[in-house]
């Protein structure tokens, strides 16, 4: 089958601090599309489909649209927790192929860090309607929980340690001391992300992302209009997404979306793992990177431990760079939700306007994958592949 | 913060009354037999609308588990423990481990679903069930 016309980012851009404590939500909208309209070199009135999530207050689209005074034609609010915005990138591709739009945003922001609220800590209280909560609250859960039992199972099945998972976050800390945005800059070895204290054991503080204000924008646009920009050209060539629940209570909690989303956005793609020198993987905890890289078929299930051990993921170092923003687990996790910077960073890597110490040489494949929810029980994984033209 | 609380969905009501009763019911499809979890107005499987709320043996393996070292609710003072416990009959359900621990790994070890009191409600918990080597 001949690869669907597709579609290319155009425009990219992180709001700069981790605390906003004197802006609206609406404000760092609006400051998200500014910066992702500089970035692309493109105006308001080019905007004519809008993306966002329930980050954005109002009714789906409709206040954010109207304070923005976007004239629109297409919307879409998907909501997949954390992982939304990746799917936005897909389904506006997916809507300018259908001749629905021309130029999409693509909008995130939050102020959990201003607000207090850091939702993987949080009691899970979300909603006392979800049919599938009701039986685990009284046991005194949070969102930790689902991620810290896979990762328990995980090093039971095969053996893999704290001191692998670790490594995650100690690559992240290795590519945040170069990024002047980050949250924390400091390097982190094994031994102190391991002895940092126990949050939800197996998991300690150090295996899980931060809490951040900020957010960020996309601007993802019919490839006419991309041909005339001067940016870098950011094409979509291959997309997936895989909700994974816990069908009907019958499934493997070692496993995740990824291996759906992730061979079905690389066989569109018509590229396969090999092929990939960067990924922006989501780590919400150093486990979740781990399920991905073996879903998606970096390595062999069990083996992500192995994988990522002795700097397996630091660029420059290890065969497959991730994450060289610094990634959630260091610099950046807007409004708890990091499917946005994920598809940022690998913009800037394939644009080759990553920092020149974490920039990956002569880039023009990447891979971009988000979790969003809950690991183990309920969550949506997206897969994007971007190549520069 | 506060306790932990029961949300009460339609769904759920025989559930806790099942609890409440010390033996935990789960819904088993009249159609094509399949015990499902959570409860659910329609099998997850063949979509019936028909189903019947049966006992389960209580007995079960753990799939895995986590330990809290953070506080969130006033009724779960840390370090407590969340287990998910794999029934004999299939579905996977959470609960915590009370009584004596396993040493090493808790997967795979079995166990025996109780009830007790709790924050004025009755709850379901694990206890493992004793083997003459120690091993599940």
């Amino acid at each position: 089958m001949a690869r669907p016309a597709s579609a290319y980012i155009a425009g990219a851009y992180e709001l700069p601090m981790r605390l906003y404590p004197d802006k609206s939500l609406a404000e760092l909208q609006a400051e998200a599309m500014l910066g992702a309209l500089a970035d692309a070199g493109l105006e308001r009135s080019d905007i004519d489909g809008f993306f966002c999530g329930p980050d954005a207050p109002g009714t789906g689209p409709l206040s954010i649209a109207d304070y923005l005074n976007l004239k629109l034609r297409h919307v879409d609010t998907t909501n997949t927790s954390g992982s939304s915005y990746t799917i936005h990138v897909a389904h506006a591709a997916q809507a300018i192929a259908a001749g629905k739009c021309d130029v999409a945003l693509i909008t995130l922001a939050g102020r959990p860090r201003s607000e207090g609220r850091a939702k993987g800590a949080l009691a899970r209280t979300d909603n006392p309607q979800q049919p599938d909560f009701q039986w685990e609250h009284p046991f005194g859960l949070a969102v930790i929980n689902v991620y810290g039992m896979t990762a328990m199972r995980h090093m039971h099945q095969y053996g893999t340690t704290s001191e692998q998972l670790a490594w995650v976050k100690v690559a992240a800390s290795h590519h945040a001391q170069h990024n002047p945005y980050a949250l924390f800059r400091d390097l982190v070895t094994v031994e102190e992300v391991a002895n940092s204290p126990l949050v939800c054991d197996p998991l300690h503080r150090l295996d899980c992302c931060v809490v951040t204000d900020g957010g960020g924008a996309l601007l993802v646009v019919r490839p006419e209009i991309a041909r005339n920009l001067k940016r870098p050209l950011v094409r979509l060539i291959g997309s997936a997404e895989a909700p994974k629940g816990q069908n009907g209570g019958e499934f493997d909690i070692t496993v995740s979306g990824a291996a759906q989303s992730g061979p079905a956005a690389l066989a569109e793609a018509g590229v396969t793992g090999a092929d990939i020198r960067y990924a922006s993987l989501y780590d919400s905890f150093t486990i979740t990177v781990l399920m991905q890289l073996e879903d998606l078929g970096f390595c062999a299930k069990g083996q992500g431990g192995a994988f990522v051990a002795d700097g397996g993921l630091i660029s420059g170092v290890g065969r497959l760079a991730v994450n060289t923003d610094g990634g959630g687990l260091c610099n950046n996790h807007p409004a708890n939700r990091g499917g946005m910077t994920k598809v940022i960073e690998a913009v800037r890597q394939l644009r080759g306007e990553a920092h020149p110490a974490v920039q990956v040489p002569n880039l023009d494949l990447a891979l971009v994958n988000a979790i969003g929810g809950q690991l183990a029980v309920r969550h949506a994984s997206a897969t994007l592949v971007l190549e520069r033209e | 913060m506060a306790n932990s609380k029961i949300v009460m969905g339609i769904d759920d009501i025989p559930m806790w009354a099942s609890i409440d009763r010390h033996r935990l019911e789960l819904q088993t499809c009249d159609d094509c037999g399949a015990i499902r979890y959570p409860p659910a107005p329609v099998c997850p499987k063949c979509l019936s609308e028909k189903a019947t709320w049966t006992a389960v043996s209580g007995e079960g393996t753990i799939i895995s588990w986590v330990v809290f070292h953070r506080k969130y609710f006033d009724d779960h003072p840390p370090p407590y423990n969340s287990t998910a416990v794999e029934l004999d009959e299939g579905p996977i359900i959470v609960t915590q481990l009370q009584g004596d621990e396993p040493e090493g790994s808790w997967i795979g070890k079995r166990v025996r679903l109780g009830y007790a009191e709790h924050a004025g409600r009755t709850q379901h918990f694990a206890r493992l069930i004793a083997t003459p080597a120690g091993q599940a």
